[in-house]
């Protein structure tokens, strides 16, 4: 009852108080809510992506005998069976000269297989059904559809089939893999020469074989499971792994799993576990800087607590009681603060995503919510609850009474120097981190678990507390020691009552070095975000740029003749900017086929961005340079480099397909670098050289694939103009698409949701940290300043006091956080290394957003001086009334 | 002969500033019998609030006891103390006497139910009695200078206390307030209410039955 | 004798509707250079409201308030007008010297001659040990010393104080108000006093009586 009639009476006449408390713990909620439910959805996300980009979810290698056992398990929605055969090569006669390959592998494919596993082949030429050469093959044997190819048979005569078609496939090394090979053994390269054959021309061609040499077959049966999973890849992988395990023990032995969702899902939880920690690393410190303006606003009404805490015991209130009414008062702040945060959350994804849940499940969202209502009452609990229990510590009501309106001393954690020791350690916990090679979410060999090192965490979350404190620190000497600097720097402003205003920021230096501070880590946060976001955004543009060459990417059919002449009709077309030629061969290094690419080393760079993170041993422009210098210079791998002990001059004879007589010559090159990414190239090994010498020594100057940059039209439109233009002979990607394909990690998910949240909390925050701050100081001294109109002080001459503690908040904040902003973009970055792929070169200001927080924090500012002076304008006397 | 309620033996209180040790009571020895209205006079520094506050149990006293109506005072721990002090004493300031959130009813409401004696009845006889009926649902903010002194006053009785002590009670008030609220403090005494009022007021000493004077600590 | 101040069927309303209280009305006044007036009555009687009718602080809701020897108003230049309150009214982060030299250098004089006239009057009231005390560490009479210091040092024309000694026991109230007085006579300055004590009222040569919102001259009480 007691506290009923005390919460009522704070409810009733206290309104304003509390709804500017609740306002931060509002901003907490929300902040986590929204971040949650969107990194829950941004989980789900990765798990469907994870399932679309696998084409076949599971291959199950065994007997032949098996098949009625898989087709009565009902956990399969689609299951055919695919026969492989080994050849010893294959055969075409083209143009009156007859070309071979080496060993291949020939499959048989049931009916309708390229529908029920559309990521498998990708047609190129010629249809999808029937006699199908993989792209490579074809172009080693020159053979187009309607050629006759004969195949190679174990103990048995070759075979002829008649090509239907040439074929790409994506995933050939899932395609090809081993199936039951032991985790970690090395991944078995895809055959260089694949023939497709429909099921019953494999069983004629085949069957044989298998009779006399059944080493020279395997069956496998190519699965799609029910898609019926856990949202969280984690817990996707976990049911999928398990599945895979439990059908082979049921084949016992007679069957084994190649699991590829399973290793998709695996490899997507961790990129789960980096969005987590980029929740936890982006949402926290928002989250930590809203409970701080939390507790400065309760803080603000420390003294009216005080003095009712003192009358409350003069009636008779035991601590107990106090700390009631005060659990009472954090509750309300908490609830209602809370029930705000989501009301707010929900209206943030209505508008960022169309859906109050971001189109998370109900389950999870209630789940994210649940929390971050408990962080909004831990909030509030701390910034209501502990300062009156601090004060209702005191022994008697007579010392309580006389701690009203005590003298503010230096904290204590200045007179220990805390800010200086969180700096100091994290850097020691940076530097640490670092010989890890900033490992922070590992997956341990052989283990289904993963786990994130959130101790790494620590050195940017000390940097952040050690340079806010530090701020306070410089503050604080600044209007203390540094006083009579102050006074000189403020005279534009306050003229003759420049000491004055001095001696009035130095007294209140506590205060403002409080305000400083807070608006610092605002800036360093916006800061860090928004740059560590404009890194990441840049970082999956220049993955997706990787992958798709340019904006725009035009590759022609496989054998067919283009000159470099062809980029003049590419340039011809509306929105084109730059175009520029790539050759595309293939060369053998000692056994090994691997993809050449020629390029003008003088004008590559125009057409897409080569960072340095591609190459070892240099930066891009001195090893692009080394090949303008030396024609015959080329760039490989590092593989390479250790098969083949290259140092660097080495001579590196490769051997070529000559343009003229179809036949494979050697042309000799110098080893120049070490290329480990270039634009189209594959992730494994390729080789790099100047387009006019393999030209020259090729006697062939057809190109592969025009590089086309977009200039005044977004890639997907000039994409789609150009295949307008061009015809469907060339094969034209762009990057927009790209970016919406390539999944190999986060760049996946699109974080501009996340982003959205992040940028604008951090306005809010900063516009809070800074304007509602400082009108708080303004109010704690709207004594002072009465006084002084009082005392005939014209309101220029007040403003002087209000303008100087604005430019001293100013440049405080923007300065020591741009200061702080900086190492810690650098050490975050650093640090979530992992999540970039490829590493980022450098940092990616975004200074429009910057300058927007900026514009925002100053907005804030000024329109606290201005209601700050037009509060003094007010008739004094009705101020020294309300005092 | 009325009995003793309220007794102070020998009480010592000393202040720690720094290494200045200042003494605001030496030896100060009070006693007060049922009815009685006592003033306390001394200038600014005489340890006047000092030792009002040690009677009420605000203040712990370094040296001495306090008891009222028998029962020990000083010497507790805060968490009895202020039981005690809930039903036993009513304390009355110079200003600050109510919560500013809640109305005068519910700041009487409050002082009763924090002695664990709610008692709606001796709320209304208050009012009536200090004419606050038509103030009652007013916040503390609304309130003119005597009518700020009168709900103050009906505070401090709210539960009863067999010693109303005021500190300065009467600061801020014009004399024909003053004098107002004077009587008031002693018509409660003819229950049996013991009333100690510090004040440099002539008025106070004017009303008390008697006046003790303090100075440097000490009772003159 | 120049006319200071004259006020003329002066009234003022707090609030409006049904709540509005008239806190002066039919108040007619006037002073001249050099004049000390001690204004009494009872708490809610409209002194207060009166006195800051008188400094400028505050407007008359009907009738007119003229300050001809004041270039039409107390507040067109500062320095004009002194005020002391009953309450503390030194400006909390500045130390005592600063507070008085607060209006000097509002009226735009140098720092270096106002400070010196600042501890020229804190000396001349008896504090002057104190200049470099804050307002947090003075006492309640010292404080209100350091707060006439600062009246003195601007040299006003008219002085308006609000109960300045009611936080004060009586030997501490008596100084203050003395020092007031010498002050002002020394200023040829304006003197008016709110009190509700006979006894500093006594001290004053002229006195008004505040009831109910109306004044009166009021010669019978006597020193």
């Amino acid at each position: 009852m007691l506290t009923l009639i005390w919460l009522r009476g704070l409810l009733l006449h206290r309104a304003a108080r509390l709804a500017a408390a609740a306002v931060g713990v509002a901003a907490a909620v929300a902040l986590l809510a929204s971040l949650g439910a969107f990194l829950t959805s941004a989980k789900s996300t990765m798990t469907q992506r994870s399932i679309d980009r696998v084409p076949v979810d599971w291959q199950i290698e065994g007997d032949p005998s098996i098949e009625p056992a898989l087709h009565a398990d009902r956990r399969f929605t689609d299951l055919r069976r695919v026969d492989f055969a080994d050849t010893a090569g294959l055969e075409a006669r083209t143009a009156g000269q007859t070309l071979t390959t080496g060993a291949g592998q020939v499959l048989g494919l049931p009916s309708g297989y390229a529908a029920a596993f559309p990521g498998e082949l990708r047609s190129l030429v010629g249809g999808a059904d029937g006699v199908l050469l993989a792209q490579q093959t074809a172009a080693n044997l020159h053979a187009a559809p309607g050629d006759t190819v004969k195949v190679q048979r174990a103990g048995l005569p070759a075979a002829q089939v008649r090509v239907d078609g040439v074929v790409e496939l994506p995933s050939a090394d899932s395609l090809f893999q081993k199936v039951g090979a032991p985790v970690g053994a090395q991944p078995q390269a895809p055959p260089d020469n694949v023939l497709l054959l429909p099921a019953d021309t494999w069983h004629r061609l085949f069957d044989p074989v298998a009779h006399a040499r059944p080493d020279q077959v395997r069956t496998q049966f190519h699965a799609r499971l029910r898609h019926a999973l856990p949202a969280d890849p984690a817990g996707a992988y976990a049911r999928v792994s398990g599945s895979a395990r439990n059908l082979e023990v049921r084949l016992a032995g007679a069957g084994r799993v190649g699991d590829n969702l399973g290793a998709a899902l695996g490899a997507a939880r961790a990129d789960a576990l980096y969005a987590q920690i980029l929740f936890l690393f982006l949402g926290a410190p928002g989250a930590v800087l809203a409970g701080l303006l939390t507790a400065v606003i309760t803080g603000s009404g420390a003294t009216r607590r005080r003095t009712e805490q003192a009358l409350l015991r003069t009636r008779g209130a035991t601590r107990r009681t106090l700390l009631t009414l005060a659990t009472a008062e954090a509750v309300a702040v908490g609830v209602v603060g809370a029930a705000a945060g989501l009301g707010i959350a929900a209206l943030t994804g209505r508008l960022a995503f169309g859906s109050a849940g971001f189109g998370a499940t109900p389950a999870t969202t209630a789940y994210w919510e649940g929390g971050a209502v408990v962080a909004g009452l831990v909030i509030a609990v701390l910034a209501v609850l502990i300062p009156a229990a601090r004060d209702a510590r005191h022994g008697t009501v007579a010392s309580a009474r006389r701690q009203i309106g005590a003298a503010r001393r230096a904290p204590a954690w200045l007179r220990y120097g805390l800010d200086l020791w969180l700096l100091v350690t994290a850097g020691a916990v940076f530097w640490a981190a670092g010989r890890n090679g900033y490992k922070i979410v590992l997956v341990p060999e052989g283990l289904p678990t993963i786990s994130v090192s959130y101790w790494a965490f620590a050195a940017p979350a000390l940097l952040w507390a050690g340079a806010g404190l530090l701020t306070w620190r410089v503050t604080y000497w600044l209007l203390g020691r540094g006083r009579p600097v102050v006074a000189r720097l403020s005279r534009p402003l306050a003229g003759g009552l420049a000491d004055t205003v001095a001696a009035t920021l130095s007294r209140q230096r506590v205060l403002i070095a409080r305000t400083v501070a807070l608006a610092a880590l605002t800036v360093v946060f916006a800061g860090t975000t928004s740059v560590f976001d404009a890194t990441y955004r840049h970082q999956a543009l220049v993955d997706a740029q990787l992958t798709n060459g340019a904006d725009v990417t035009v590759t022609e059919s496989p054998g067919a003749y283009v000159p470099p002449g062809e980029a003049r009709r590419i340039a011809a077309v509306p929105g084109v900017g730059h175009v520029e030629p790539l050759q595309h061969r293939f060369a053998y290094v000692g056994a090994d086929l691997q993809d050449l690419y020629g390029i003008r080393p003088t004008g590559f760079s125009a057409a897409t961005e080569l960072q340095d993170a591609y190459f070892s041993g240099g930066t891009a422009r001195e090893l692009i340079g080394r090949l303008a210098r030396r024609p015959d210079a080329v760039l490989v791998s590092e593989e390479t480099v250790k098969d083949f002990q290259l140092r660097p001059g080495d001579q590196l004879r490769l051997r070529l397909q000559d343009g003229r007589t179809r036949q494979y010559r050697t042309v000799v090159f110098h080893y120049a670098g070490i290329a480990k990414e270039f634009p189209t190239a594959p992730r494994d090994s390729f080789l790099v050289a100047n387009a006019d010498y393999v030209a020259a020594q090729t006697g062939s100057d057809t190109v592969g694939t025009f590089l086309v940059t977009a200039s005044g039209r977004s890639p997907h439109e000039l994409a789609a103009n150009l295949r307008g233009r061009l015809g469907s002979g060339a094969q034209i990607t762009d990057l927009d698409s790209v970016h919406h394909v390539v999944g190999t990690s986060l760049t996946a998910v699109d974080l501009r949701g996340l982003t959205t949240i992040e940028l604008t909390y951090a306005v809010a925050l900063a516009a809070a940290a800074t304007g509602l701050l400082l009108a708080l100081g303004f109010t704690e001294r709207r004594r002072t300043f009465a006084l002084a109109s009082v005392l005939g002080a014209r309101t220029r001459r007040l403003g002087a006091f209000v303008w100087t503690e604005v430019a001293v908040v100013t440049v405080g904040a923007a300065l020591m956080g741009g200061l702080a902003a900086w190492p810690l973009s650098h050490m975050l970055v650093k640090i979530l290394t992992g999540v970039f792929d490829p590493p980022p070169a450098g940092l990616t200001v975004p200074w429009a957003y910057l300058g927007l927080v900026v514009a925002i924090g100053l907005i804030a500012l000024l329109a606290a001086g201005a209601a700050a002076i037009r509060a003094v304008r007010r008739p004094p006397l009705t101020v020294l009334r309300d005092l | 002969m009325s009995p003793v309620v309220l007794e102070a033996t020998g009480l010592y209180r000393f202040y720690r500033a720094g290494e200045e040790e200042t003494a605001a009571l030496r030896g100060v020895t009070l006693r007060a019998l049922a009815g009685e209205f006592i003033g306390i006079s001394g200038p600014s520094g005489s340890g006047k609030s000092t030792l009002m506050a040690c009677l009420a149990g605000l203040d712990e006293p370094d040296g001495g006891t306090v008891r009222i109506e028998g029962t020990r005072l000083s010497h507790r721990p805060e968490g009895e103390r202020a039981a005690l002090r809930s039903r036993l004493v009513g304390v009355m300031f110079q200003s600050g006497n109510l919560i500013e959130h809640l109305t005068v009813r519910r700041n009487i409401e409050l002082a009763q139910r924090l002695a664990g004696r709610y008692d709606p009845a001796w709320q209304a006889e208050l009012l009536a009695e200090l004419r606050m009926e038509q103030r009652a649902d007013s916040r503390p903010s609304r309130l003119s200078g005597g009518e700020t002194a009168r709900a103050a006053l009906a505070v401090a009785l709210a539960t009863h206390p067999a010693v109303v002590l005021a500190d300065e009670p009467t600061g801020e008030l014009d004399a024909q307030t003053e004098r107002e609220v004077l009587d008031l403090l002693r018509d409660q005494t003819e229950q049996g209410t013991v009333v100690i009022v510090a004040s440099h007021s002539a008025a106070v000493a004017h009303a008390a039955d008697r006046t003790v004077t303090m100075l440097d600590g000490e009772i003159r | 004798m120049n006319t200071l101040v004259e006020l003329q069927d002066v009234a003022r309303t707090h609030g409006s509707g049904s709540a509005s209280v008239v806190a002066v009305h039919g108040v007619s006044c006037r002073l001249e250079s050099g004049d000390q007036v001690a204004v009494t009555g009872a708490s809610g009687s409209g002194k207060t409201t009166l006195l800051h009718l008188i400094a400028g602080l505050d407007r008359p809701t009907t009738g007119s308030i003229r300050w001809p020897a004041l270039g039409g108003h107390p507040l067109s230049e500062p320095g004009q007008v002194g005020l002391v309150f009953q309450g503390p009214s030194l400006l909390p982060p500045l130390d005592a010297a600063d507070n008085v030299a607060l209006p000097l250098l509002l009226a735009g004089e140098a720092p270096r001659p106002a400070r010196e006239k600042a501890l020229e009057a804190l000396a001349s009231v008896g504090v002057g040990d104190l200049a470099g005390r804050l307002p947090e560490e003075l006492s309640g009479g010292q404080a209100q010393r350091v707060a006439v210091a600062r009246v003195l040092a601007a040299s006003p024309r008219l002085i308006v104080a609000d109960e300045p000694t009611g936080q004060l026991d009586s030997p501490h109230a008596l100084t203050v108000i003395d020092l007031l007085v010498d002050a002002a006579t020394d200023l040829g300055a304006t003197l008016v006093v709110a009190t509700h004590d006979p006894r500093i009222a006594g001290r004053l040569p002229r006195r008004w009586a505040m009831h109910d919102g109306t004044l009166r001259e009021d010669e019978t009480c006597s020193p």
